[in-house]
């Protein structure tokens, strides 16, 4: 049984100072989730454990400059309640529901499971794919970077070692946008996803009429595909993300620009998956086989457009 | 009736809401240590040396044990185990040392003290490779590693019916390691007392074989003729887990007596998925035939078991997969086989079913197969060969109640078989029925149950029972029965469990033999208490036995009901006088049915359950995720005692039934287990719950305690082969080996399309 | 070194000296001896552990016991003892609905299920499922317990606990 000391930080500062104070024999911890498993499974043997949790400033989701900015320490369960993100950032809402249990939601911080960087990691994809920035705080002040660049191997990151991190911050997206997670697990709760897969899109509607009718007539997915086709519906932009494909979540460049710029279609969404499922380093684990991921990732892209564009044209009313 | 049929509350519901039920964790004894076990390192080992002096030495350590400093006690049902293990190790599972000390922390410290030097030795993890020519041994003095079993059934001529079938089919299948997930884990607190009889805390599902097994053990302690008391906690889950004894209750009495403290080892959840015995695994061949119309002419089963590093019940399983193999059905003629062979994987003992849902999977996925042969719709072909009351199988079974034709129907009806069956287009439904022991099982020479009723001065009674309650609700059922006899509210019968000391003897929670043999035992008792109370009341009410009736705690008579007296005050009046007496009396019940023989056949249980699932499905084809739309459960249970706890057995085997079907398994890469949590074995939530509806068929058994016969494992037996039949309905593909994982769905979908 | 901390424990002001690698679940369990609360895994995965803090279901067995103070936490043994007749209408409900087999798992789906209807007292079917979600059965599955909360929260509103919302 690992022995450690528990100071809770009553403000960043603080948090930074025993940092400095104790090296690498502290850890911190936010909502314990992901830290106190790793402790009981021998994964981590701090002395020291510095809890964030008390800094009821880090936690926040507020629109601000024309972008949305999350607090580190906002819980998923906060984040789950947000009309905000569940309107304009479906993704990260789609992704924080299903995370772990409501237990686990009610205590586990946004930030605490970036900063873990497992390749799992269900909210990564989502606010990958939203081109979120990071903002931290060290003993030389603040600085900020791209999520993209934030992860650097499975559980490592461009966290200093004495750095907190502070916020999430998301460009505001434009109305004709939306997202969408999938997360492919083999339960419907408690589970990690075998697969996980983040599509932003935007999208000129010419002529959505067709789909828009699929759509309220609740059809089946050969059939709202079929209706894609028959409608007129541009990709402005497109962005896609995968968890557990590769040793960090990415961002599959390739596969996005197959559509960007292009009319949507089913031909084009299977493409996209194609390319998408080669750009990937999917592995063989306990937890799935990476041919099995790989087939997952190809026939993704076509079921996320279309919850983008469900919740685009729903948003129109 | 006034009591049974109707939904009594669970009579220890009370404590379990309000967080005061005291589990095996929840114990503490004064002075008592803490024990753990340090497991072996490698699958197949020579122990080179074993050094626990740091350990020793560390403060707060009481005993440190090896199988070096222990007397041998050999256990299990082939006797190839031993506590501690010495020479050897033969699987990663294997115990090696163990530790008491004041506190867990500086136990498990201790552990890590002890130093284990190994010589690796080559290891087999296939039961097909392990039988080869040339393939390490793993119990070298055996000089095979086939165990001597002698797994054979013969019924009729095989070989005469395959000539004559019009239709044969034949196939392979295959299931793997599942485990029972016990919410509560496995523990136990040994404590002698100064004379050297222990006292066990436990929560074997077997409290008097266990006392039995202990009693041996003692002996080799030079404690031969001692007294063992085994005394059950609440116990947070049986399902078969505890219908053997472990090497860990044997350590913890070994600790106890070194140290003369009462020891505690209880198991994290890891050290459950990875060192307790989980369901038996199996390799299944299987052949069968009918004839032009769709009768069954011959069952044909060959199986290869794992036997694993050493033996416990698993290696028995092949003697209840008989059951179904033989008597699933109207099948005349069968021929049945099984090898279990030793290998460096876990070994297996008892889980729900006890081999049924692994045999029922390849018969029911086979019955399927032979009816597409035949031509015939599978819900036809099972109604053609369904069994019937009052018939006597090939292997002997007197059928006595059967309601398995109408459970077939009631699923086909509800399911909307007709027009729900053979669309092909993603969606489709599929059944699957089941026989199981439901009046006891003579697996044992004894399938008996004591009881011992005594009613107070208050006509408040207790019913003392060999039987126990692992959550199922034997504790409840027993209590109806005795109230519905004697005419007393059910809030006035306390049932006594869980003590050897003070409850008289049962064989043991398994074959879902509790409600009918208990509940007849209680009968037996009941009948005699109130025989006693009749002869009493006819004295001080002047009126015949036989005119006399209870009701409502109030003894009257039919001729003339103004003569009544309150049955408490009948009991004061009966003792507080000289010459006094009370009212108690007891009965054994043991049904007249007969141990399997030489060939095994017999008729080895007094009734026999039936039941049938039937399940929609949708296949997801791109990804190959299969979801179910509507599960159904009927099941033939004689009579439903209380409907409400049986339901409660159905919905939790069915749910136990669909993990087992497409979700659970323990992954293991040269013998050890890779998954051992809740995230990585995939034990259903419940968000998973599929709409589902259980119907009870109630015939009526006419040797069971107001009809009723057992239920606790059928629920659990149909479920795999209804999913993977349902499956087949859905996408015209066969997943022959469990888990139906959704890799193995998209990869068969992908292997069809390549095909045509 | 152990530390003092205080807090409210089922409605009552308490206090506590605990060593700072202790969890809450073996505070409850070993200090004021709730032994409801169990430890099904360790790891947060089976919720049997589950307990009401400052009103949300928190697995307690990763809950550090230092984080306790200060705020409210309460036991499915607080239900019973703070309800006027002995029983908090949903231990009630599950004891009538036969929702509780081994018991095992009884106490942390209590806590979950009051955590939910404490927030919200007319849940959908799938609402009680996402709420119990985290808290693992094997015995019941799981049909008798959506089916006990449904009756708990149709059961409406009065035998409240006195101090929890």
């Amino acid at each position: 049984m690992v022995k450690y000391d528990y100071l809770k930080a009553r403000s960043v500062k603080e948090a930074i100072g025993w940092l400095k104070e104790y090296g690498s024999r502290a850890m911190l911890i936010a909502g314990g989730t992901d830290v106190m498993v790793g402790i009981k499974q021998g994964k981590f043997a701090p002395e020291v454990l510095i809890s964030l949790r008390g800094i009821e400033e880090l936690s926040y989701i507020r629109p601000e400059d024309q972008r949305l900015k999350i607090g580190a320490l906002t819980t998923h369960r906060q984040l789950e309640r947000s009309e905000l993100i569940r309107e304009r950032f479906g993704a990260l809402a789609d992704a924080v529901q299903n995370l772990g249990s409501v237990q686990i939601r009610n205590v586990a911080t946004i930030g605490g499971n970036i900063c873990n960087a497992a390749p799992s990691a269900d909210t990564a994809p989502p606010l990958l794919i939203h081109e979120a920035e990071v903002t931290m705080e060290g003993p030389e002040g603040r600085r900020s970077m791209a999520l993209e660049g934030f992860f650097l191997g499975p559980g490592k990151t461009a966290l200093g070692p004495e750095e907190v991190l502070l916020e999430f911050s998301l460009p505001w997206p434009p109305d004709g946008a939306a997202s969408a997670y999938w997360k492919h697990s083999r339960r419907q709760a408690m589970d990690l996803p075998i697969l996980g897969v983040a599509m932003y899109l935007e999208a000129e509607l010419k002529e959505a009429g067709p789909l828009g009718e699929a759509f309220a007539q609740g059809a089946p997915l050969e059939e709202l595909l079929e209706a894609l086709d028959r409608s007129e519906i541009y990709c402005k932009e497109v962005r896609l993300a995968l968890g557990v494909a590769a040793p960090t979540p990415m961002r599959a460049k390739g596969a996005e620009a197959v559509l960007k710029g292009k009319r949507l279609s089913t031909e084009g969404l299977l493409e996209m998956g194609q390319v998408a499922s080669e750009e990937a380093q999917p592995r063989d684990t306990v937890r799935g086989a990476a041919w099995y991921r790989r087939e997952i990732i190809r026939v993704l892209p076509k079921r996320l457009a279309l919850f983008c564009l469900k919740r685009i044209t729903g948003r129109k009313g | 009736m006034k009591v049974v049929g109707k939904p009594f509350p669970k009579k220890d519901a009370y404590e379990k809401a309000t967080g005061r039920a005291i589990y095996i964790h929840d114990l503490k004894l004064p002075g008592m240590l803490y024990g753990k076990i340090l497991y072996s390192r490698y699958p197949h080992a020579r122990i080179v040396k074993i050094d626990t002096s740091r350990a020793e030495r560390l403060p707060g350590v009481k005993a440190v044990l090896t199988g070096y400093n222990i007397p041998e006690i050999r256990f299990g049902f082939y006797k190839d185990n031993i506590p501690l293990k010495k020479d050897k190790v033969y699987a990663m599972r294997d115990e090696v040392a163990a530790v008491a000390a004041t506190d867990p922390e500086i136990a498990e410290e201790a552990l890590s003290l002890i130093e284990v030097e190994y010589e690796e030795l080559p290891a087999v993890f296939d039961p097909e490779e392990a039988m080869k020519e040339g393939a390490p041994l793993i119990h070298e003095e055996h000089g095979t590693n086939v165990l001597k079993l002698p797994w054979k059934l013969v019924c009729g001529d095989v070989e005469e019916a395959k000539k004559s079938s019009a239709h044969v089919v034949e196939d392979r299948f295959r299931v793997t390691w599942v485990t029972h997930c016990c919410m509560g884990t496995s523990g136990c607190i040994a404590h002698f007392d100064p004379q050297g009889n222990l006292t066990f805390y436990s929560i074997t599902q077997i409290p008097y074989l266990a006392q039995r097994d202990f009693q041996e053990a003692l002996k080799a302690l030079g404690l031969g003729g001692k007294k063992v008391r085994v005394i059950q906690t609440t116990i947070g889950g049986g399902f078969g887990s505890k219908l053997d004894t472990h090497a860990y209750e044997y350590i913890a009495i070994l600790l106890a007596w070194k140290t003369r403290r009462p020891v505690k080892i209880t198991f994290t959840r890891e050290e459950e998925f990875k060192y307790t015995s989980p369901r038996q695994p199996a390799i299944i061949h299987i052949s069968q035939g009918c004839g032009r119309e769709g009768r069954l002419t011959f069952r044909e089963v060959h199986m290869i078991l794992d036997n694993g590093a050493h033996t416990s019940w698993g290696a028995t399983t092949p003697s209840v997969m008989m059951m179904p193999i033989s008597s699933l059905y109207k099948v005349p003629n069968v021929l049945y086989t099984a090898k279990c062979v030793y290998t460096n994987n876990t070994y297996c003992q008892a889980m729900r079913g006890y081999g049924n849902p692994q045999a029922t999977f390849a018969i029911e996925c086979s019955m399927d197969q032979l009816a597409e042969a035949a031509g015939i719709d599978p819900m036809e072909f099972r109604l053609i060969n369904a069994n019937e009351p009052g018939e006597t199988t090939p292997q002997g079974f007197k059928i006595s109640s059967c309601a398995l034709k109408e459970c077939i129907e009631e699923v086909g009806k509800r399911l909307n078989w007709k027009e729900k069956r053979g669309r092909r287009d993603g969606r489709g439904v599929g059944m699957a029925s089941l026989i199981h022991v439901g009046g006891g099982a003579r697996v044992y020479k004894s399938d008996g149950c004591g009881t011992i009723i005594k009613v107070d001065d208050f006509g408040k009674v207790d019913v003392f029972t060999g039987a126990s309650d692992i959550g199922q609700g034997a504790d409840t059922v027993i209590a109806q029965t005795v109230a519905e006899e004697l005419g007393v509210p059910v809030e006035d019968v306390t049932v006594i469990m869980n003590d050897t000391d003070v409850c008289p003897w049962d064989v043991g929670v398994h074959a879902s033999r509790t409600t009918f043999i208990a509940c007849n035992s209680a009968l037996g008792a009941a009948r005699r208490v109130k025989a006693e109370i009749f002869r009493l009341a006819a004295l001080v009410l002047n009126e015949p036995e036989d005119a006399l009736e209870i009701k409502d705690k109030t003894v009257y008579s039919r001729r003339d009901p103004e003569k009544k007296i309150d049955l408490g005050k009948l009991l004061r009046g009966a003792h507080y006088r000289s010459q006094g007496r009370m009212i108690m009396a007891e009965y054994f019940y043991d049904p007249d049915t007969e141990m399997l023989g030489r060939d095994f056949k017999g008729n080895f249980s007094k009734a026999y359950a039936y039941g049938t699932h039937g399940v929609e499905v949708e296949v997801d084809t791109e990804t190959g995720q299969v979801k179910i739309l509507r599960y159904v459960a009927a099941h033939d249970v004689g009579k439903a005692i209380n409907p409400m706890l049986i339901e409660g057995q159905i919905y939790g085997g069915a749910m136990m039934g669909i993990g087992y079907a497409l979700t659970e398994q323990m992954i293991f890469e040269r013998g050890e287990m890779k998954n051992p949590n809740f995230l990585d074995y995939k034990i259903l939530t419940a968000k998973d719950v599929p709409p589902m509806e259980s119907v009870l068929i109630e015939p009526w058994e006419q040797y069971g305690p107001f009809g009723a016969k057992g239920i606790g494992e059928p629920g659990c037996v149909p479920s795999a082969p209804a999913i993977a039949n349902a499956i087949y309905d859905a996408i015209g593909v066969r997943i022959k080996d469990l888990p139906i994982t959704p890799e193995k769905v998209l990869k068969a979908l992908k292997e069809k399309e390549k095909g045509a | 070194m152990k530390r003092r901390i205080s807090f409210t424990l089922n409605g009552e002001k308490v206090e506590a000296e605990v060593e700072p690698h202790w969890t809450l679940l073996r505070l409850l369990r070993e200090v004021f001896e709730l032994t409801g609360a169990k430890e099904g895994c360790g790891m947060g995965e089976c919720g049997a552990c589950t307990v009401q803090l400052d009103g949300k279901a928190v697995v307690s067995c990763l809950l550090p016991a230092l984080e306790v103070e200060g705020k409210e936490v309460w036991t499915v043994e607080g239900l019973a003892e703070r309800s006027p007749s002995g029983l908090h209408p949903i231990q009630q409900a599950f004891v009538q609905q036969g929702a509780i087999q081994c018991g095992f798992c009884t106490p942390g789906m209590i806590m979950s299920a009051k955590a939910l209807l404490d927030e919200n007292p007319r849940p959908t079917e799938e609402e009680i499922k996402t709420a119990i979600s985290g808290n693992i059965c094997r015995c019941t599955g799981y049909v008798q317990i959506i089916r006990a909360i449904k009756a708990a929260a149709e059961g409406g509103d009065d035998g409240g606990v006195e101090g929890s919302r």
